[in-house]
């Protein structure tokens, strides 16, 4: 099982499509954190809680780590690799362990690498602004709250890949479903039913990173309903779909 | 030794198998033949575990090929030369395939320099021609040292010299031992490489013989010009020998040695404009047994 998981890890680091998916985020976090710590007066920038917002920017990694989870395993089906995959490892609940394994490791390299980049920028800068850097409570829920939702978005794209096997139509679901589709489902339900968004797979994300804001669950509350989503689509997704027959890519 | 027994598989309406049963021995050379579309590949992609049969069974060694240990090292398979990332260099696909098996990448780097691949390895593989990523993948299914090789079509699109080296490499893995059943809709691929040749038409097995039986199908008569046909055919009958005249001028004799039909044309002082051996292509051999013949 831990070769498996390693050549699913090999999998990602072999094409470049990671190292230009981590490079952009980290791209956008120094931007981000950058533009922030010139952008604003030192006196803006004294309190632990402004600090904190600092760390806000890396949880854009959510959407990349969503896409390469959906990839690790559309992408085999889509360039049919997956046909030997399987035929080294023919029992597919293994293949879809390590697969959601492999995504949750990249969720976290992803979340950390973007972090400790924000943090590796911060430092320095805020130090040139004349402005002292403490690492509060609140920049430590935000980190950790990050990283724990890059980690369970990895996941979460695995599995969403294993119950729609075409790339291109996964990750326009990725998309639907958090851009389009939760908003339509919040705006009928929240005045009358508050308690529905709460379970939208968005909020929950949010909830995760922000340990729990206005309209969503706790963490932990939120953690459990991304968990239940890793595990109704996998068990979706390794029941029916990924049992189906593997043809050859032409036919 | 490889057993498919009352092996039936349906697409919706279409039945692609048709109660399909035929053994391959260990250490021959098998060919798999049928016309494109007989159910070859689908077949094989039972066998291996990968298309789920509507009915029958298939097994490598008295197992299924899912209960197989290791069944990657048990069984090399060659399926189709698209199977690759277009963006992941040659020697990564291996290893990528080498990893999950516990393979070191020494074996690796043996096997390409095996296939010839050693310099191309370090390119990303959409750069590869059609010739060097059926190699890779030849490579990629000898990696855990298969006693067995499953290969579907593997001469689809490689030029006379890549089916001759295919043909020499694998040759020589029957020499030393190993099973291989290699699939083909082109029977003269078979011709120097096969020892049998299971042949199946829209699912159903027609023929599970000796490529030498094949072979004899497909020796002829004699074909002979002569500007004196009547006379010669006179002859021949008298000789107890048939023959027919296919076009003016043109005799096709059977069942006789080519060098009795000279003898007879010179004691009979024929003049002829040719002699010469004809053999039915192995194609129309094929052709006629799959009932296709026209």
């Amino acid at each position: 099982m831990i070769d498996l998981l390693l050549a699913e890890l090999l999998k990602l680091r072999t094409t470049r499509m990671v190292y230009g998916l981590l490079g952009a985020l980290l791209l956008i976090v120094a931007i981000a954190t950058i533009a922030a710590i010139i952008d604003q007066p030192a006196g803006e920038l004294a309190g632990e809680n402004d600090q904190a917002e600092l760390f806000g920017t890396a949880a854009t990694g959510i959407i990349f780590v969503l896409l390469l989870g959906v990839m690790l395993l559309s992408g085999e089906f889509r360039h049919g690799t997956i046909t030997q995959t399987f035929l080294i490892t023919p029992n597919r609940w293994k293949v879809l362990a390590a697969k959601l394994v492999a995504g949750a490791v990249l969720g976290f390299v992803f979340g950390a690498a973007a972090e400790l980049f924000a943090l590796v920028l911060t430092v320095p800068l805020l130090e040139l602004k004349g402005v002292d850097f403490t690492f509060g409570d609140e920049a430590t829920s935000l980190v950790i709250g990050t990283i724990l939702a890059t980690t369970f978005c990895g996941m979460l794209g695995v599995a969403l890949g294993s119950v729609i096997r075409n790339q291109v139509v996964a990750i326009i679901v990725v998309f639907a479903a958090l851009l389009i589709v939760e908003n339509i489902i919040t705006a009928a339900t929240e005045s009358r039913w508050p308690e529905i968004p709460k379970y939208l797979p968005g909020h929950a994300i949010a909830g995760v990173v922000d340990d729990g804001s206005d309209g969503t669950f706790s963490r932990e509350g939120s953690l459990a309903v991304l968990g239940t989503y890793v595990l109704v689509l996998t068990a979706a997704g390794g029941s029916f779909v990924l049992s189906r027959d593997v043809n050859s890519i032409q036919a | 030794m490889i057993a498919v027994e009352g092996l039936t598989k349906r697409y919706g309406k279409t039945l692609a198998v048709d109660d399909l049963s035929f053994a391959v021995e260990r250490g021959q050379v098998t060919g798999f033949l049928g016309p494109n579309g007989a159910g070859k590949t689908t077949t094989l992609r039972i066998l291996l575990d990968l298309v789920k049969a509507t009915s029958g069974t298939t097994s490598i060694d008295g197992k299924r090929y899912r209960d197989l240990d290791d069944p990657a090292k048990r069984v090399g398979s060659v399926l189709e030369a698209t199977n690759f990332h277009p963006g992941r260099k040659g020697r990564n696909h291996l290893r990528v395939l080498a990893r999950p098996q516990g393979i070191p990448d020494s074996r690796v780097d043996e096997l390409l320099e095996l296939v010839d691949l050693t310099e191309a390895a370090k390119k990303r593989v959409k750069t590869y021609s059609l010739g060097m990523r059926q190699r890779l993948t030849i490579a990629g299914a000898l990696l855990g040292d298969p006693d067995v090789l499953i290969l579907d079509e593997p001469a689809n699109g490689l030029d006379p010299e890549g089916i001759r080296w295919l043909r020499g490499f694998l040759r020589g893995l029957a020499e030393r031992g190993r099973t291989v059943l290699v699939s083909s809709h082109v029977l003269s691929e078979m011709a120097q490489l096969a020892d049998r040749v299971v042949i199946i038409h829209r699912g159903r097995l027609i023929s599970h013989t000796s490529l030498s039986e094949i072979l004899a199908r497909a020796e002829g008569g004699v074909r002979v010009r002569t500007p004196q046909a009547e006379q010669f055919r006179t002859a021949l009958s008298s000789a107890g020998i048939e023959s027919a005249e296919t076009s003016a001028g043109t005799l096709a004799i059977k069942d006789a040695p080519i060098e009795r039909v000279g003898e007879l044309a010179a004691r009979n002082q024929i003049v002829l404009h040719e002699l010469s051996p004809e053999s039915a292509s192995l194609e129309e051999v094929f052709l006629e047994l799959t009932g296709d013949a026209t």
